[in-house]
């Protein structure tokens, strides 16, 4: 589905119905007091909603309350100014419809994951593991300001998930990070991985200011173990004047969803978002090939290993076989190099099958949660154009009714029933339309910014993982070529002459004693780079500081979370590693 | 010519031997028919018959050894011969035949007599042989291939001597089968390459050359005929009197314009001798040389011949060193056999001395070759030296002959054949191999040689490991006219009607336990080779189908790049597809170096365990022959031994005696010459195996070595690329 072309300004002057300039309010000879009405009922709804909500708590409603009715006053006032919205700076646009951020910038939500806890059937582990982590907020909507062990499953992350993707149409909600890695369950680098991303989930979901001031990200956090399953999903939007058009708030799912999916999405004079759903998409699928072929390549390489490590055997098999015959003279069973080589080609290719698993774990783990999250930004992006479609439809009923109320006004013999009927449809359709208005504008508002966040995030996860690729490759490598030159010092061992290091100079005495190993503490014989300890000590001691403030803040000493700092040593080590090599 | 050459055989014999029928008379006693022998084959019998009257077989023996010694020693005549023979007989043949041939003591007389006969059988075998292929159509093709019969007659039944020659023939023979290989010494060998020299000059009317020589120059033909006597009593190294009747002899050639085809036609009956090597290797050079340089060239050779044969570490001093290389694959279409040719390129590299010129005269050579011809090359060489393992050719292939990377396999493959063989220093200087370097005739050659040799070389079978045994390099040529016209060895024992039997000839059981157990590792080593060859195969089309699988994903991870989803992760992205693709290319020639050194290691450590299998089954096949000819001679010797004990004076059962004693003498010189080569071949095979197994450990170990470092480097490749990748990156 791609964006629709852009109509030609002159062509569709005032016909263009996604212009920022809100068509209802134009035709407003209607009456000045419907608009009067229009615009309570609006703040009404919104505060309603709210209140429906969050019965006792009225701090937030405050809150809240405020900024939109005077938001919406303010549109009011800038009619005029409204038509070229592209030119209004994202910051009043924020602040002019998503009045959320002033709340984030007020409060502070600060979340740490702590650990994982694989338990139960060995399904249950792998699908559904708990995640333990700690809070520290001043959000008025909690009750507890502060907890340091929050059990949560999987399957409740889940659960929370499918609510906010399905009532908050404003955000990209983060998809959920797979709770199992390639590492295979229960092992270090499993729980490392799993808790960095969770705790990656949790940073994206709090940076987004309609899922904090959401009343339902209370009930999840603070719900007791095993239990939440979301409170707002039925009555959310129960107060809405016209329960018909309901739907409009609702995520389409299911037939209905792949029907409108196939039509010509409206056209969208937002270009940035009308640009990022193609490209998301072709992302979504760039990835999911790229998975395909990571897997294919550990298919290949998998087969490969194993064949080497057949052949290390055959080796070692003709090795012990001629080592059984008659060796010619002056040679002893030590003196072939056939079993050296096979017990090489056996560790190589260990170290490989190894290095396959992380490939996957790294790389291929990593585009799992861009491919899911990819998906979501497009579907999130298909609800805003079915949001639009909804707005085109109520327009035209709103003319439509518009019409019809101002016929009967003409008509001086009309009957004063139909009249009002027609005028208060009228007004239903227009509140709604305005609903759906500024529903749209909060929606495009915060997707442009919720795009940026998930650029940034894009860009940065990808980095990650292909880091951790890139280290693990090297890691492993390095392993390699160590077992390599550890075989090749062994099989020149069996030629007394010492192989083909002699090169021809026949009487040059060797030791074998005098082959380096090319890697050696700070420097690579192949290369003229060296690794400055110096640095590395810098580096050590950073992330020892760094580890140290962390642990310093966390007043409490779990003990969870000193394993964690400890055992996060090896990845450190490994990222010390690299970075060592270049500074 | 064939005529020519039996004729003046028979011109000899009548000269030396009275009247004689001899046509009559070896052709009856071939069809094994009654007739009265001729008048020398009854001397020598009569001769013969004293001994055995007298009983005291070994000192009798030795004093008509030493008496025919004194007469021996005296001039080049006929009668000589066979007193050589048995002198240098007696040597080895005493300590040779306790140990192989257990005879019943009550028939030591006869066993002495046996041998006594041998002589004049061999004589007569040769007659036999020079007189009966006059009929065989085996020869008749020389008489086709349009040889100037009328030239030749006049000058071989003008020349006296060559009669004398003639009988001289055996002589060298004899005496090189004879010498036990300890004995060989520098001088001896000496000996015997002049013997060669002599028996060129003596089978001259097959080979231009010397033919010429004698047949116009008769007088250094008595020349040479004295100094080979000479030499051989003497054990004197006189190398340049015939050398120089050879540079007149090629210079009074010269011009006879029939040369190149009597060249052709003469050089059968020239290797048809047991030292066919060396006599190669001589008529190699002279075809090789310009006419004039063949003095030098001679000379040069027998000095070669004379350091080769001195301890192997003087041979290895005097290695050649050749630079052969196989390049410029070219496609021959022709219409139902098209073919690729190759171009084989030879340098010789050191030692520039005098000695390498006589390989190679100009010092390298450029000839084409098909894969044909490198089999003949295998099948020439593997005849030419029993026992020895014969770097093997590729193997053949039916389909996908031109796909290029095919030809280029082969093209290896063949070049490293050449080079092994090169390096060998046994093979290195078989005039056969050099024939394949520079021959620029080679077509019509190799087919000659072929013939001559015996080796079936184009009778070639698709596995290596097959062997076909030259009865003519194993009897000799005069036995093995008689043989092969009987249908082979293994048919001989059925021939005739009175000893017509029904028993299967017998098999041939391996009694060496070192063989049992060699044959046996052979197997068991070749499968196992055969395993690791597979899983090699499939590792390297392994790792270049994971190869494609890298580049595609690079290839994706560069679309996702282009999408430019962000600045820097397009950037990122696209280094990270473009070191992936390069890690594709390391890969890629990692597996091309691992097939150019471990693969390819691999494979012709298996195709040279078929000529490793070669060797054993020609040892075997000459256990085999050997059975069926002691067989035969056993047979042979009990119906004897049942005439002997009811002798009849009259003259009829006197003649079935001498007939019956005629055949066992065949069948005991037979016997003896299959038993050592047998044992030659044994030991050969013993020696040849301790170093191939020393050296293909050796091998392997390098190639392990260079696959191993190969692998490192990319290795190290691979480290670096990461790590830059990730300096610039991350």
């Amino acid at each position: 589905m791609t964006s629709s072309v852009p109509y030609f300004n002159e062509d569709e002057m005032g016909h263009n119905p996604f212009e920022d300039t809100v068509p209802i309010w134009e035709p407003s000879n209607v009456a000045t007091e419907n608009h009067e009405t229009t615009n309570n009922s609006t703040t009404t709804s919104s505060i309603d909603v709210k209140e429906n909500n969050n019965n006792n708590r009225d701090d937030i409603n405050e809150s809240l309350e405020e900024p939109i009715s005077s938001n919406i006053i303010k549109t009011e006032d800038n009619k005029e100014t409204e038509g070229n919205s592209d030119q209004e700076s994202e910051d009043i646009r924020r602040n002019k419809y998503l009045p959320e951020f002033k709340f984030q910038s007020k409060h502070y939500f600060h979340v740490k994951v702590i650990g994982l806890e694989r338990v139960g059937s060995n399904s249950n582990k792998r699908e559904n593991p708990t995640i333990i982590f700690k809070y520290d907020t001043d959000i008025p909507l909690f009750r507890r300001k502060k907890s340091n062990k929050i059990k949560k499953t999987i399957q409740e992350f889940k659960e929370f998930y499918k609510y906010l993707n399905s009532f908050v149409f404003e955000c990209f909600v983060p998809t959920l990070p797979l709770p199992y890695t390639h590492f295979g369950i229960s092992n270090q680098e499993d729980y490392e991985t799993v808790l960095y991303q969770y705790q990656k989930w949790f940073d994206r979901v709090i940076k987004d200011p309609l899922i904090i001031s959401n009343e339902e990200f209370v009930y999840f956090i603070e719900s007791d173990f095993n239990t939440y399953c979301p409170i707002n999903h039925h009555n959310s939007n129960r107060n809405d004047l016209n329960p018909n058009q309901n739907s409009s708030f609702i995520r389409y799912n299911g037939i209905k969803r792949k029907t409108m999916k196939q039509f010509q999405p409206p056209y969208d004079n937002n270009l940035i978002l009308a640009e990022f759903r193609p490209l998301v998409k072709t992302l979504y699928h760039l990835c999911q090939s790229i998975q395909d072929y990571m897997l294919l390549i550990d298919k290949n390489f998998g087969i490969l290993i194993q064949q080497e490590s057949t052949l290390g055997k055959e080796f070692i098999d003709l090795d012990s076989l001629i080592g059984s015959f008659n060796l010619p003279e002056n040679m002893t069973k030590n003196f072939l190099p056939y079993e050296k080589y096979g017990k090489n080609l056996i560790t190589v290719s260990d170290i490989n099958s190894v290095l396959s698993t992380m490939n996957l774990a790294t790389l291929y783990d990593g585009l799992t949660w861009v491919v899911n999250d990819s998906y979501g930004v497009k579907e999130s992006l298909t609800d805003r154009h079915f949001v639009m479609r909804d707005l085109i439809s109520l327009q035209k009923q709103s003319k439509i009714k518009q019409e019809r109320a101002r016929k009967y006004r003409n008509k001086r013999d009309v009957n004063p029933i139909k009249l009002d009927e027609a005028i208060r449809d009228l007004q239903s359709v227009v509140k709604l339309e305005q609903r759906t208005t500024l529903k749209l504008h909060r929606i495009t508002t915060n997707m442009e910014i919720s795009r940026k966040e998930w650029l940034k995030w894009y860009e940065e996860w990808i980095k990650h993982n292909i880091k951790n690729y890139v280290l693990k490759n090297i890691e492993y490598e390095r392993k390699k070529l160590n077992v390599m030159e550890g075989a090749r010092l062994k099989i020149r061992g069996t030629n007394v002459k010492g192989g083909l290091s002699r090169l021809g100079r026949d009487h040059l005495v060797l030791s074998n004693q005098n082959i380096q190993l090319s890697q050696q503490k700070d420097i690579d014989t192949w290369t003229t780079t060296t690794r400055h300890i110096k640095n590395m000590k810098e580096i050590l001691e950073s992330s020892k500081l760094e580890q140290e403030n962390i642990s310093n803040s966390d007043n409490d000493n779990d003990s969870t979370n000193t394993t964690y700092n400890t055992l996060c040593d090896p990845k450190a080590a490994v990222r010390l590693l690299g970075r060592a090599n270049f500074s | 010519m064939e005529n020519n050459f039996y004729r003046k055989g028979t011109n000899n014999f009548e000269e030396d031997n009275l009247e004689a029928s001899v046509w009559d008379d070896v052709r009856g006693d071939n069809s094994s028919s009654n007739d009265s022998h001729d008048v020398t084959t009854n001397n020598n019998n009569s001769f013969i018959e004293d001994e055995i009257g007298e009983d005291n077989a070994i000192n009798e023996l030795s004093q008509t050894f030493a008496n025919i010694n004194i007469l021996g020693t005296g001039i080049g005549s006929p009668k000589v011969e066979p007193v050589l023979y048995e002198n240098t007989y007696q040597a080895s043949s005493f300590t040779d035949q306790s140990n192989i041939f257990q005879l019943p003591s009550k028939q030591e007389s006869s066993h002495a007599d046996g041998e006594e006969t041998e002589d004049i059988s061999t004589n007569h075998e040769l007659l036999l042989d020079k007189l009966a292929p006059q009929e065989d159509t085996d020869f008749s093709k020389f008489h086709n291939s349009g040889i100037d019969h009328i030239t030749d007659v006049p000058k071989g039944n003008a020349d006296p001597l060559f009669s004398g020659e003639m009988f001289a023939s055996p002589l060298p023979i004899n005496t090189n089968i004879l010498n036990d290989s300890n004995e060989t010494t520098k001088k001896k060998d000496a000996s015997n390459t002049q013997l060669n020299r002599l028996f060129s000059v003596k089978k001259l009317r097959r080979r231009p050359v010397p033919a010429s020589s004698v047949e116009t120059d008769p007088l250094h033909k008595a020349q040479l005929d004295n100094h080979s006597s000479k030499q051989k009593n003497e054990k004197s190294n006189l190398i340049t009197q015939p050398t120089i009747s050879d540079k007149n002899s090629i210079i009074d050639f010269d011009y006879d314009n029939d040369i190149d085809i009597l060249r052709k036609m003469n050089s059968p009956l020239y290797t048809l001798s047991s030292e066919k090597n060396s006599i190669n290797k001589n008529d190699e050079e002279i075809k090789v040389a310009e006419p004039m340089e063949v003095q030098e060239n001679s000379n040069n050779n027998s000095n070669i011949e004379i350091i080769k044969s001195d301890e192997p570490s003087n041979a290895n001093n005097n290695l050649l060193t050749f630079k052969i290389e196989v390049k410029d694959p070219i496609k021959v279409d022709e219409l139902a056999a098209s073919h690729i040719e190759y171009s084989v390129n030879t340098t010789l590299v050191s030692p520039q001395t005098m000695s390498s010129d006589s390989i190679l005269p100009s010092g390298e050579s450029q000839v084409r070759r098909r894969y044909r011809d490198f089999r003949w090359l295998y099948r020439q060489l593997q005849n030419n030296h029993w026992g020895k393992i014969i770097p093997p050719p590729p193997e053949k292939q039916a389909v996908g002959r031109f796909k290029d990377d095919f030809i280029e396999n082969r093209r290896f493959q063949m070049e490293s054949m050449l080079n092994r063989i090169a390096r060998d220093p046994v093979l290195q200087r078989d005039a056969d191999f050099i024939f394949f370097l520079s021959s620029e005739s080679f077509n019509k050659d190799s087919k000659i040689r072929e013939y001559i040799s015996g080796s079936a070389a184009y009778n070639d079978n698709n596995d290596l490991s097959e062997i076909h045994i030259s009865e003519i390099k194993l009897l000799g040529p005069d036995d093995a006219a008689i043989v092969l016209k009987n249908g082979g060895l293994d048919t001989e024992n059925t021939r005739g009607f009175m000893n017509f039997s029904f028993s299967s000839p017998p098999k041939y059981i391996e009694q060496d336990q070192f063989f049992i157990q060699e044959y046996d590792n052979l197997n068991q080593l070749e499968s196992q080779l055969k395993q690791i060859y597979q899983s090699l195969d499939l590792i390297d089309s392994q790792r270049n189908e994971l190869a494609l699988t890298i580049e595609e994903f690079a290839k994706i991870v560069k679309n996702l790049a282009k999408l430019e989803v962000t600045r820097q992760s397009t950037e990122l992205l696209s280094n990270f597809s473009e070191v992936q693709s390069k890690i594709k290319s390391i890969l890629e020639r990692n597996s091309l170096q691992d097939a150019l050194t471990l693969i390819a290691m691999v494979d012709e450590y298996i195709r040279s365990l078929a000529s490793v299998r070669a060797t054993f089954k020609q040892r075997r096949k000459i256990g085999y022959y050997l059975g069926i000819v002691e067989n035969d001679l056993k047979k042979k010797l009990v119906q004897f031994n049942k005439q002997t004990n009811n002798i009849q004076q009259d003259i009829k059962g006197n003649e079935k005696l001498l007939k019956l004693k005629n055949e066992c003498d065949i069948l005991q010189a037979r016997r003896d010459k299959i038993a050592k080569w047998f044992g030659d071949v044994t030991t050969t095979i013993r020696n040849e195996l301790n170093s191939y197994n020393k050296t293909r450990i050796n091998e392997f170990r390098s190639s392990i070595e260079i696959s191993l470092e190969g692998a490192i480097e990319s290795q190290k490749e691979c480290i670096e690329l990461w790590e830059t990748f990730f300096q610039t990156n991350l």
